[in-house]
């Protein structure tokens, strides 16, 4: 038996409550987000020969061009670069997808959101897992290249798998925030698509923190670059720095918390938003 | 114990395409002094609702009618928890299933057992609900083999009998239905009415907003004459719809 008991009289504990719920419930169907996040992305390719491994190639012929000529640009060698490169942009795209969808989410579902019954963090969900199977697409030009090109065999690699789950908590975080926001305010998704393009070329993806020695302080204050580096290094058989790790968790903390009074609080009106 | 309770609701549905929505007007209206300010201040709102009370209790079959833009299908939102109110309290026990858009969810690139799937989902129900009910869909759909084709190959009464099988599928405590339930050609209108009613008798509450008459006298025991937001009347069928119909030709 369902009860569900809404007054417009409300205290920070029913909000956090009714938010507590909608995302329990969310979780508990984790296998209808599944399956609609892989039917969007098989969908996306319907009818080509291809299919989903566009996602792959698009990005691999872009590595391989933007590999072969920055590696001569920056005065790298191709060995290196390379292999930075690709896990560069597969990272850094994980991200910079997750944050442009999240300006739209609400939106483009607001038929959906105005007819069904699901709770709205199904939405967020269901945006995240589509995003790791993007990522996961990509994740095979990774092995490629691992292949391919003398990446040092370590067990550091492992830490990957830590950097991976707290970039993916945050990208949740973010992704409730930005939201609803994004849904009341309709200058927020172009606003933040700006950015994503701003942080896209002063994060070091293309070039390295070693390109840019004055500057360097711009670097360290990107949060995109800690949740990069906590990701990438370990990708390349190296070990992360500390400071990479202290900031990554700590903003990872701050965000959740944030999201979770964030979210329980506007939840309601996100309904009226769209 | 299935019931619904409201007390007192009121809904104001927020509008946001005149502009106020954006930064740049909420900025330039400080400016120019505002000229389009409303109630809020700054916010252009409708009230959808204002202050309807309601208990509905098991066996009860409401029908909603009233002009477009009287608040049926705001308050069937509401019912349905999609909206919660701005003013007052309600409270619903018993699982509820909103059938309101017969074919949102399908997708006109999937398969017919696709498509059940993803309506399931928008209906609310497991994946794994779904596909113990897809053999008794793909049946009263009666579409056999063209359920491996996509849904875009079906035609118009095609697509809308695999609608009506999925949506009439579920089974709920409290039933809320928006319009009507269409269903293709005349050759299923029978069994379609069959399953329809049986729907209908295996859930505990009804509330059906329509604008046909002959829906509502079929299916409900009283209803709800709704005007601005505002309950004008409500009991017997008859008498309401009577009643209605008498406001509507004399207007």
């Amino acid at each position: 038996m369902t009860a569900i008991e809404h007054s417009s009289s409300k205290t920070w504990h029913t909000f956090l409550t009714t938010g507590w719920h909608d995302l329990r419930d969310g979780a508990r169907r984790h296998q209808a987000w599944i399956f609609l996040a892989g039917h969007e992305v098989r969908r996306q390719y319907q009818r080509s020969i291809l299919g989903p491994f566009w996602i792959t190639l698009n990005l691999a012929i872009m590595i391989a061009a933007i590999g072969w000529f920055y590696s001569e640009i920056f005065g790298q060698e191709i060995d290196t670069y390379l292999p930075f490169l690709t896990v560069g942009f597969i990272v850094f795209g994980f991200m910079s997808n997750i944050v442009n969808e999240a300006a739209n989410l609400f939106a483009s579902e607001a038929v959906a959101i105005r007819q069904s019954l699901l709770p709205l963090s199904f939405y967020v969900y269901k945006l995240i897992f589509r995003q790791i199977i993007i990522f996961a697409h990509n994740f095979t030009i990774y092995i490629v290249v691992w292949l391919l090109f003398p990446i040092p065999a370590s067990f550091n690699i492992l830490l990957a798998i830590p950097g991976f789950c707290l970039m993916v908590i945050s990208s949740f975080s973010a992704a409730l925030i930005i939201g609803p926001i994004a849904a009341r305010f309709r200058d927020i998704p172009p606003i933040i698509a700006s950015l994503m393009q701003v942080f896209f070329f002063v994060t070091p993806i293309f070039w390295t923190i070693g390109n840019v020695p004055k500057r360097a302080v711009f670097v360290n204050i990107n949060p995109f670059f800690h949740y990069l580096e906590i990701v990438r290094q370990p990708l390349l058989g190296h070990a992360p720095s500390n400071l990479n790790w202290i900031i990554a968790s700590v903003l990872t903390a701050i965000l959740s918390v944030t999201a979770f009074f964030f979210f329980s609080r506007y939840r309601s009106k996100i309904t009226y938003w769209v | 114990m299935i019931g619904i309770s409201v007390e007192n609701i009121v809904v104001d549905i927020p509008i946001y395409g005149a502009g106020s929505r954006s930064l740049k007007n909420n900025i330039l209206s400080a400016a120019t002094g505002g000229a389009l300010k409303t109630r809020d201040g700054d916010k252009l709102s409708i009230r959808a609702i204002d202050g309807l009370s309601l208990t509905l209790n098991r066996g009860d079959r409401l029908g909603l009618v009233g002009h477009n833009g009287a608040g049926k299908s705001t308050l069937l939102r509401v019912l349905a928890g999609i909206y919660e109110p701005n003013e007052g309290r309600i409270r619903t026990s018993g699982r509820i299933a909103p059938i309101f858009d017969l074919g949102f969810g399908m997708d006109p690139y999937s398969n017919g057992w696709d498509n059940m799937l993803l309506r399931g989902i928008s209906l609310g129900l497991s994946l794994g609900q779904t596909r113990e009910k897809m053999e008794e869909i793909a049946a009263v759909s009666e579409l056999g083999e063209f359920l491996d084709m996509p849904l875009r190959t079906y035609s118009a009464g095609m697509a809308a009998r695999l609608a009506f099988a999925i949506s009439t599928s579920i089974t709920a405590d409290i039933l809320l239905v928006d319009e009507a339930l269409g269903a293709g050609d005349a050759a299923f209108l029978e069994k379609a009415k069959q399953r329809t009613d049986k729907m209908i008798k295996d859930s505990g509450i009804l509330v059906l907003a329509s604008h046909a008459d002959m829906m509502i006298q079929q299916w409900c025991t009283h209803a709800l004459w709704l005007e601005h937001g505002k309950p004008r009347m409500m009991g017997d069928v008859d008498d309401v719809l009577a009643a209605y119909r008498n406001a509507v030709a004399s207007a």
